[in-house]
């Protein structure tokens, strides 16, 4: 890091706290990358983008920005502050027009596997992919076990990265089963089949006695909150248990396990 | 001076929204407030909100940002530093006064010594028998002490919280009561509510925090269930399954 660079943040708070309109210049990029955002998710036509930026410009030189002041305590980067702020009032600008969302739907999802979709539909499925990404990461101590079995949910085929981190002596017998049935299509296993050829790896490591059945609810409850959590309320997508598996494919043929740091 | 990340309303402010946001960013969620964490696994107001800020930040580069300061540094510190100099100020006043004015006479002892012999007013000529000493009022006897009423009766089940969740159906079923991680008085009744059911016979499970089975019912044509039996205090998980799914998994806590 260079020693000017290290400056960054302090100078931020100085300049809201002395010179807002510089700060403002300054985090231009933010408003603009966050009104793209909301257009691209279909709260905003593409012609309303400019007039949008303004808008949050005036709120924030008339009141935001001493509110931001008065209420920003320094305990995250000021702008990340900022980029929730301006979240917030391009979600009142949204609400106040009535503007409904373009909810993303199982063909779209498709299109972009295809990568077929415009650069709208594109940045809407990377701003998936990301909350699907922070979901994963907030799970903390039940994520691997989530991710393996989401994985197994949408019927992805699995290669020894995805189960580097369950290997031990003790679940040898149970990875061997694992890779007899899921390194090939297994579209054709019910999910008590599925869950009953993995159940036994987590029985291992947990040393429990759970069934098939209930860590088959326990997936479908899984997967019933990410619903719930994408589709947002009020709702701004669409999500059933279909689209869900699209996008999850999407995430995992995306994400190398190779790069994912646990 | 730990920051308070929770609004008036129990959610979290936008610098707490903010706060796991930047936790996600930097794959650090188990560095954050247990309050916090906890909050985002039951709000999904909360949650939703912190993955989309997740996803505008996501990318953005911070690396000309340098470490971040501790909250409000300086100003926090003086504000600490007076209220402490001025609390210690107080304090040495009152120690100087305590050690400089003289000592309060103490409180005479009065002793009262029963008589032997008491002339009662009531007859007099005769001799009465000293007043026999208050009978201590009969013992209540004490609640029997719950046979598990100790610390581990409250640890959670890692494999039932992550089934904790607001189940999101699309015929709108919602359970109306207990609220989740609702605590409720072993005298209470212990009612389960919901609205919206799948038609059928559901089965209601009431497990211990060891997952350990201790009742289940099944209830046709309903859309609430009374608890009749008495549990001892600690946390308790519970769930409403229909023929085909499981519906919702709650817990609640017994005092």
């Amino acid at each position: 890091m260079q020693g000017a660079d290290k400056d960054l943040q302090a100078k931020e708070l100085e300049w809201l706290h002395k010179a807002p309109d510089r700060l403002l210049a300054h985090y231009q990029f933010i408003i603009e990358a966050t009104v793209t955002r909301f257009a691209a998710r279909g709260f905003f036509a593409f012609e309303e983008k400019e007039e949008v930026v303004q808008e949050i410009n005036l709120q924030l030189w008339e009141k935001k920005l001493d509110r931001i002041k008065a209420q920003y305590n320094g305990s995250v980067y000021l702008r990340t502050y900022f980029s929730k702020v301006v979240y917030n009032a391009c979600l009142e600008i949204a609400r106040s027009r009535r503007r409904q969302p373009r909810f993303l739907s199982d063909e779209l999802l498709q299109f972009t596997g295809d990568n077929a979709a415009g650069a709208f539909e594109q940045i809407a499925i990377r701003d998936e992919l990301h909350r699907l990404e922070g979901f994963f990461r907030g799970l903390a101590g039940k994520r691997l076990k989530s991710e393996l079995c989401l994985k197994l949910f949408v019927r992805f085929i699995l290669s020894m990265p995805d189960l580097r981190w369950f290997e031990s002596p003790k679940t040898q017998s149970a990875i061997a089963a694992i890779q007899q049935h899921f390194f090939e299509a297994y579209d054709h296993l019910s999910d008590k089949e599925v869950y009953g050829i993995i159940v036994d790896l987590f029985n291992i490591l947990e040393s429990r006695d759970t069934d098939a059945d209930s860590l088959r609810k326990w997936v479908q409850q899984l997967a019933d909150r990410l619903i719930g959590l994408l589709n947002g309320d009020p709702p701004v997508s669409a999500y059933d248990r279909e689209a869900l598996k699209i996008l999850l494919r999407l995430f995992f043929e995306q994400a190398s396990p190779e790069s994912v740091n646990y | 001076m730990a920051l308070n990340y929770f609004d008036q309303h129990g959610h979290l402010t936008d610098e707490g929204i903010a706060r796991y946001a930047e936790a996600l960013r930097q794959d650090a969620v188990d560095k954050l407030p247990s309050a916090m964490v906890q909050h985002i696994e039951q709000c999904e107001s909360c949650h939703g909100q912190a993955l989309d800020l997740y996803a505008l930040i996501a990318d953005a580069d911070y690396s000309a940002l340098g470490a971040l300061p501790a909250p409000q540094a300086t100003v926090r510190r003086l504000w600490i530093l007076r209220a402490a100099a001025a609390a210690v100020l107080v304090m040495l006043s009152w120690l100087a006064y305590r050690l400089s004015a003289p000592a309060p006479p103490s409180q005479p002892v009065v002793k009262v010594e029963t008589p032997v012999d008491t002339i009662r007013e009531d007859s007099p000529g005769r001799i009465a028998q000293p007043d026999k000493p208050a009978t201590p009022p009969p013992a209540v006897p004490r609640e029997t002490t719950p046979q598990y009423a100790d610390a581990s009766f409250y640890t959670p089940a890692d494999n039932m919280e992550g089934m904790i969740v607001s189940t999101m159906r699309s015929g709108g079923f919602e359970v109306t009561a207990p609220a989740n991680s609702d605590t409720i008085a072993r005298t209470e009744a212990l009612r389960f509510a919901w609205k919206n059911a799948p038609e059928g016979e559901l089965t209601l499970i009431i497990l211990t925090n060891k997952e350990k089975e201790v009742h289940r019912s099944s209830v046709t044509a309903a859309n609430y269930y009374s608890f009749e039996g008495k549990l001892t205090p600690g946390l308790y998980y519970w769930k409403l399954e229909d023929a085909s799914d499981l519906l919702h998994v709650g817990k609640f806590y017994i005092r």
